[in-house]
């Protein structure tokens, strides 16, 4: 208890959880191995927001909410599809969507998120979570991050054209998806903070690797603005996402792991990813609504310029029924 | 109201003590005059007031933020014959030339409003404020969108 309350103090901001408790177990007159999880400031921020007490914050019609104690499942049919930067890689249709929550009073699971709320009034809110890393997503094509697709669609999606990968040198500029080693997925511990208007949401996460997979970290910086009538909703989010070199690098660098060729190894950077996305509902009944969302994320060039990497963004677009169990 | 109800039991008692004197006196014309001005008088004293009766006047919804749709049954009492138009805070419902004295209108709403009926000229002749309530909510904010595994 005496550490926690030492670890909040801002002057050791800089210290990590484990240099703390290896440091007390060299003064301490018995020697203790203590073995923790490297922890960083943002967790012991974390840790300290468990003393503060919560509130229910007020859920009205313009902002997405979960009836508490029960599952709230939707399921949703129609046409789209998400691209895929890599070479070779499939686009995914999207032709149907899950909508799958779980909130009790404070722990939740939203849509492969598991978390725990540490505030949650009015005009704040803040949990701590692990998610799964959608980065793997580009790699696989049966995984959670394109259930969606799972359900109905074929196994073989529509590859991306590959590109001539002859350099101009005769080098190999382009290496495909499927002569990759496989990247695995990664599950990532993160905390977020919302800032509550009226009829908008700034929302700042701070994500890192908890699976050891890439050893990297993510922020996500988001504005979102909703408006909202008797029987629709429609919202708007701008953001900006930083990414590690470490995550960047597992996924889009190309090794030794991936090929003998040292002609196509790469070292991917990390770096920012602006992104926007809409998302529009309208009542049909009680049970029915219509759906239609659309995103678009640019990529940075530390991981475009991968030989792995085709396009240098991401676009998503759906428009279909959804129905509310 | 307050002055014209004085004012008119004032000439009731007036009125009356002078029939009294003027039965004394047995004077048919006077006495036929002042029954006719009184009776006059009792009806502008007791002309009905302007006013409404609008039912039901609470929503009762499952959880708050939900649509509540209802048909209202509207009752005016004294109302000037002429148009008049329902308005829902400043959105217009309908107008009529002539109201008859029950109406029914449907308004939509999620949270507390106003409908108010409005002359020709637009101003306001009544107002009535509609409550919306909640049975106890268990809705809590989702801090995801829906719709989205990422």
């Amino acid at each position: 208890m005496t550490i926690i309350v030492n670890i909040c103090n801002p002057l050791m901001s800089l210290v990590s959880l484990s240099d703390i408790l290896h440091w007390y177990s060299l003064e301490s007159p018995l020697i203790i191995e203590v073995k923790v999880p490297r922890l960083r400031f943002i967790h012991l921020i974390v840790i300290c927001c468990f003393l503060i007490v919560t509130k229910a914050n007020a859920c009205d019609s313009s902002v997405p909410c979960a009836k508490q104690g029960e599952w709230n499942l939707g399921i949703a049919l129609g046409i789209g599809a998400r691209s895929n930067p890599l070479v070779d890689g499939d686009v995914f249709p999207n032709i149907v969507l899950v909508d799958i929550a779980w909130y009790g009073e404070q722990v939740y699971f939203d849509n492969a998120e598991i978390g725990y709320k540490l505030i949650d009034n009015d005009t704040i809110g803040v949990e701590s979570y692990l998610t799964l890393d959608r980065e793997a997503s580009h790699f696989k094509f049966w995984h959670v991050g394109n259930f969606s697709v799972a359900v109905v669609a074929p196994p073989a999606g529509v590859p991306n054209e590959p590109p001539d990968n002859q350099g101009s040198e005769g080098e190999l500029s382009y290496i495909a998806l499927d002569e990759v080693s496989d990247r695995k997925w990664a599950v990532n511990f993160g905390t977020r903070i919302h800032f509550y208007q009226p009829d908008s949401e700034i929302t700042l996460a701070v994500e890192t690797d908890a699976s050891g997979v890439h050893k990297g970290h993510k922020a996500i910086l988001s504005y979102e603005h909703f408006w909202a009538g008797n029987d629709w909703q429609f919202s708007i989010r701008p953001s900006l996402t930083w990414k590690s070199d470490g995550l960047v690098n597992y996924y889009y660098g190309i090794s030794e792991r991936d090929s003998p060729i040292e002609n196509v190894h790469y070292e991917a950077s990390g770096g920012f990813q602006p992104s926007i996305a809409i998302l529009f509902t309208k009542k049909i009944n009680d049970k029915w609504h219509w759906i239609a969302n659309a995103s678009y994320q640019k990529l940075h060039s530390g991981m475009t310029d991968s030989p792995l990497v085709d396009e240098n963004n991401i676009n998503n677009v759906f428009v279909g029924v959804g129905y509310r169990f | 109201m307050k002055i014209i109800s004085t004012t008119c039991s004032l000439v009731w008692d007036i009125g009356f003590s002078m029939r009294i004197s003027i039965l004394a006196d047995r004077n048919r014309q006077i006495h036929t005059l002042w029954a006719l001005f009184l009776l006059s008088y009792t009806s502008f004293c007791y002309s009905e007031p302007v006013g409404w009766n609008v039912q039901p006047k609470v929503c009762i919804v499952k959880d708050k933020g939900d649509v509540c749709e209802l048909e209202l049954t509207i009752t005016t009492r004294g109302l000037p014959a002429g148009e008049y138009c329902f308005f829902q805070d400043s959105s217009l419902i309908l107008c009529k030339a002539n109201l008859s004295s029950h109406e029914t209108i449907t308004i939509r709403f999620s949270e507390s409003t106003r409908l108010q009926l409005r002359a020709k000229g637009g101003e306001v002749v009544l107002s009535h404020d509609m409550q919306i309530k909640a049975r106890e909510s268990n809705r809590t904010r989702r801090v995801r969108q829906p719709w989205s595994l990422f």
